[in-house]
C-alpha cells in the first residue's frame, strides 16, 4: 500500500529560554493510506510536534516530511496554508469552534478558502453534518451544545472538504467515556468506510485501541509498536 | 463577502465594546465633521468673495454723501457702484433685532452673489418702495411669507414725520445666502431715504465697488481712498476678499484651531480603537490559530482583523458626519438674529471624503499592530499554549 506519510530522519528542536531541546531524533515513520494510527506517550514524548510536522504547522530542522507525495519542506508558508485546505482535516482537544457562529457556519469555514458557490457550500455542510449525526443541529451555536456534539460538529469541519487525512490531537480528552466512544467508533467509520488516513494523539489506551495500529513514543524517540487489527 | 458573516460574529462577540467603540467614534467624527465644516464653511465664504470688488466705507465712522457715487464711478477701473445703507430696528419686540440692508437699483450688477434673488426679484424689489425679501432664516425666526405686511420699528433713524414704525410688505422669501449665514432682509434704498429726515437723507452707509478685472481691485481701491483723502468724509475701500480674509482672521486662526481640536479627537479615537482590537484579537490567539490551521493565509488573517477594525471606524464615521451635519444645519437658529455668529460648518464633499480618508487611517493604524501580531503567529504554538 502507498504511504499517505513519510518521515525520514526527521530532527526537531524547540528553544525553552536559553536551552535548546531536542523533541525528536532523525525520527523515522511510514504511514500507510488508509491506516489508523494512535500515537501515544507521556507529555513531552514528542507525539503533538510529529502532528504539526505531519499537518504542516511546523518545520523540521533537518529531514523530509512527505506527505500524499510532496516534501512538504519545500513548500512556502502561503503554499502549505493551500495545501492544508486540500488535503488534511484537524480535530482538537477543545474543538476550537467559533463561539458566535453557529454548526453549520462553523463547518462552512475551510469551504471558504475554495471556490464553491454558496449553495455548493451549503450542500457539503449539510452532508458533512449528517455524517457526524447533527442534522438537526445546524443553526446552534457552539454554547448550546453538549461537548461530544461540539467535538461532531469539529469532526464535520475536518471532513467537510473531503481531506485524505484526518489529524486528531487528544479528540476524545475532553469528553466521559461514552461519548469518548461515540466519537471514537465515528472516527473509525470514517477510516473504514471512507478511508480517511486517521492520525491519532492521545494518552487514552482505551482510544488507542480503537486504532488498527499504535505507536508508543517516549523522548523523543519511538519506543513501542503495536499492531491491533 | 462570503468572509463577511465571519468579520459580523466577532464584532458581536462582545456587544458592550462595540457599541462603546462605536459611540466614542461617533462623538469624534461628530467633533471632527463640526470643525473641519466649520473650517471649510469660513474657506467657502472667503473663496465665493469676489477678487474684483471691493467694499468702501468712512475712514472714522459715519455715513457717506451718496453723491460719491458718480465720483467712484469716474475713478479709472471702476465699472460698477452700488450704494447701501443699514436700517437697525426690531420687530414686535425690542429683542428681534431685525438686520435690513436698504440697497440702490444697481445692487443686482455688483452685490448679487451675495444674496439669492433672482433678476425679476431685484427688478420687484427696485419698483417696489416698501417691499422686502426675506431669508429663510429670517421667515422661519418671524413666521413670515410672502405678502405679509412687516412693520418695523426703528430707536435710532426716524422717519420725516417723527414716526418710528417702517410699514414693509414680504415681497418674498428666499433661501439663505452664504454670506449672509445669520440671516438677511434686503429692502430698497429709495423707501429709507425718502422717509427719513431731510437733514440726513442724501447719505449711505457704505459702497461696494466692481473693477473691471481682479488686478485693477487693488488700484481702484488706493485711487478711491486718495481721491477723497482731502474731502469731509475721508473713506476707507478694501478688496472684498482682503475683507473676508480679515474678518476670518480677526479673533482666531480658523485653520489651526479646527485642525488642532479635530486632529485631537481623531488622535484619541485611534487609541481607543486600537486598544479595543488589540484587546479583541488577544482573547482570539486560538481562533485565529484554528482559522490558520484550516487553511487561512497570513495575509487572509490580516485582512478579517483590518475590516475588523473598519467596521466601527467607517459606521461610526459615518454616523458622526451626520450628526455634524444635523448640528450644521442647526447652527444659524443657536444664535439671536444680528448678533455676530460663526457660520454654520459647510458639510462639502471634501469634508465627507476626508472624514472617509480619516476614518480609513484611524482603522488602519488600530489594526496594524494586532494583525502583524497575527501575521507572525506560531499556529503550532498556540494550539499547544506555548
Amino acid at each position: 500500500m502507498a504511504s499517505a506519510v513519510s518521515l525520514k530522519h526527521v530532527v526537531k528542536s524547540y528553544r525553552r529560554g536559553r536551552e535548546k531541546v531536542e523533541v525528536l531524533h532523525a525520527l523515522d515513520l511510514d504511514i500507510p493510506e488508509g491506516e489508523f494510527l494512535a500515537l501515544m506517550g507521556p507529555s513531552d514524548s514528542g507525539k503533538t510536534t510529529i502532528l504539526n510536522l505531519i499537518g504542516g504547522l511546523d518545520r523540521a530542522d533537518s529531514g523530509e516530511v512527505i506527505v500524499g507525495g510532496e516534501n512538504l519542506q519545500s513548500l512556502s508558508g502561503g503554499q502549505l496554508a493551500k495545501w492544508r485546505t486540500r488535503h488534511v482535516g484537524f480535530i482538537f482537544q477543545f474543538y476550537n469552534l467559533m463561539p458566535m457562529l453557529s454548526a453549520a457556519a462553523n463547518v462552512e469555514l475551510p469551504l471558504l478558502l475554495t471556490n464553491l458557490s454558496k449553495a455548493e457550500r451549503r450542500k457539503h455542510v449539510a452532508v458533512a453534518l449528517e455524517m457526524v449525526g447533527l442534522s438537526d443541529r445546524e443553526a446552534h451555536k457552539p454554547g448550546e451544545m453538549s461537548g461530544g456534539q461540539q467535538q461532531r460538529v469539529g469532526i464535520a469541519r475536518a471532513i467537510v472538504a473531503d481531506p485524505t487525512l484526518l489529524l486528531c490531537d487528544e479528540p476524545t480528552g475532553d469528553l466521559d467515556r461514552k461519548t469518548a466512544d461515540e466519537i471514537l467508533d465515528l472516527l473509525r467509520e470514517l477510516n473504514r468506510h471512507h478511508n480517511k488516513t486517521i492520525v491519532m494523539v492521545t494518552h487514552d489506551p482505551k482510544a488507542a485501541d480503537h486504532a488498527a495500529r499504535q505507536l508508543h513514543f517516549d523522548k523523543g524517540r519511538l519506543t513501542e509498536a503495536r499492531v491491533l487489527a | 463577502m462570503k468572509y463577511f458573516p465571519l468579520v459580523w460574529a466577532a464584532l458581536w462577540r462582545k456587544p458592550t465594546r462595540l457599541i462603546l467603540t462605536l459611540l466614542s467614534v461617533s462623538v469624534a467624527f461628530t467633533l471632527f465633521g463640526v470643525m473641519i465644516g466649520f473650517n471649510a464653511s469660513v474657506q467657502n465664504v472667503i473663496a465665493l468673495s469676489p477678487m474684483n470688488r471691493a467694499g468702501t466705507g468712512a475712514r472714522f465712522g459715519g455715513p457717506l454723501p451718496y453723491a460719491y457715487k458718480d465720483q467712484i464711478l469716474k475713478i479709472p477701473g471702476v465699472t460698477k457702484v452700488t450704494g447701501f445703507a443699514g436700517l437697525p430696528g426690531y420687530y414686535r419686540d425690542k429683542k428681534n433685532n431685525v438686520p435690513i440692508l436698504m440697497v440702490d437699483p444697481d445692487a443686482p450688477d455688483v452685490i448679487a452673489l451675495d444674496f439669492t434673488l433672482t433678476q425679476a426679484q431685484w427688478a420687484q424689489l427696485a419698483q417696489t418702495r416698501d417691499g422686502v425679501f426675506v431669508s429663510q432664516l429670517e421667515a422661519q425666526r418671524y413666521g413670515l411669507k410672502t405678502g405679509d405686511q412687516f412693520p418695523v420699528l426703528t430707536t435710532a433713524v426716524t422717519r420725516q414725520d417723527g414716526g418710528k414704525a417702517w410699514a414693509f410688505k414680504v415681497l418674498g422669501v428666499v433661501p439663505d445666502s452664504t454670506y449672509f449665514f445669520n440671516g438677511i432682509i434686503v429692502g430698497n434704498y429709495k423707501f429709507l431715504d425718502e422717509t427719513r429726515p431731510l437733514a440726513q437723507r442724501g447719505t449711505v452707509g457704505g459702497y461696494q465697488v466692481l473693477s473691471t478685472s481682479e488686478d485693477r481691485a487693488e488700484s481702484a481701491a488706493k485711487d478711491i481712498d486718495a481721491h477723497f483723502a482731502n474731502s469731509a468724509t475721508p473713506t476707507n475701500t478694501m478688496t472684498q476678499r482682503d475683507a473676508s480674509e480679515a474678518a476670518a482672521e480677526a479673533g482666531i486662526n480658523v485653520p489651526f484651531v479646527t485642525s488642532v481640536v479635530a486632529g485631537a479627537g481623531l488622535f484619541m479615537i485611534l487609541f481607543l480603537t486600537g486598544n479595543g482590537i488589540a484587546q479583541s484579537v488577544r482573547e482570539r490567539i486560538p481562533e485565529f490559530a484554528m482559522l490558520k490551521t484550516l487553511g487561512f493565509s497570513d495575509a487572509g488573517v490580516m485582512a478579517l482583523v483590518f475590516v475588523e477594525a473598519a467596521i466601527p471606524c467607517l459606521l461610526g464615521a459615518a454616523i458622526g458626519i451626520a450628526v455634524s451635519k444635523l448640528f450644521a444645519a442647526q447652527v444659524p437658529h443657536l444664535f439671536p438674529p444680528n448678533m455676530p455668529t460663526v457660520p454654520a460648518p459647510y458639510m462639502s464633499p471634501a469634508v465627507l471624503s476626508l472624514a472617509f480618508v480619516f476614518a480609513v487611517i484611524v482603522a488602519f493604524a488600530s489594526a496594524v499592530i494586532p494583525a502583524l501580531r497575527i501575521r507572525r503567529l506560531d499556529v503550532a504554538a498556540a494550539l499547544t499554549g506555548r
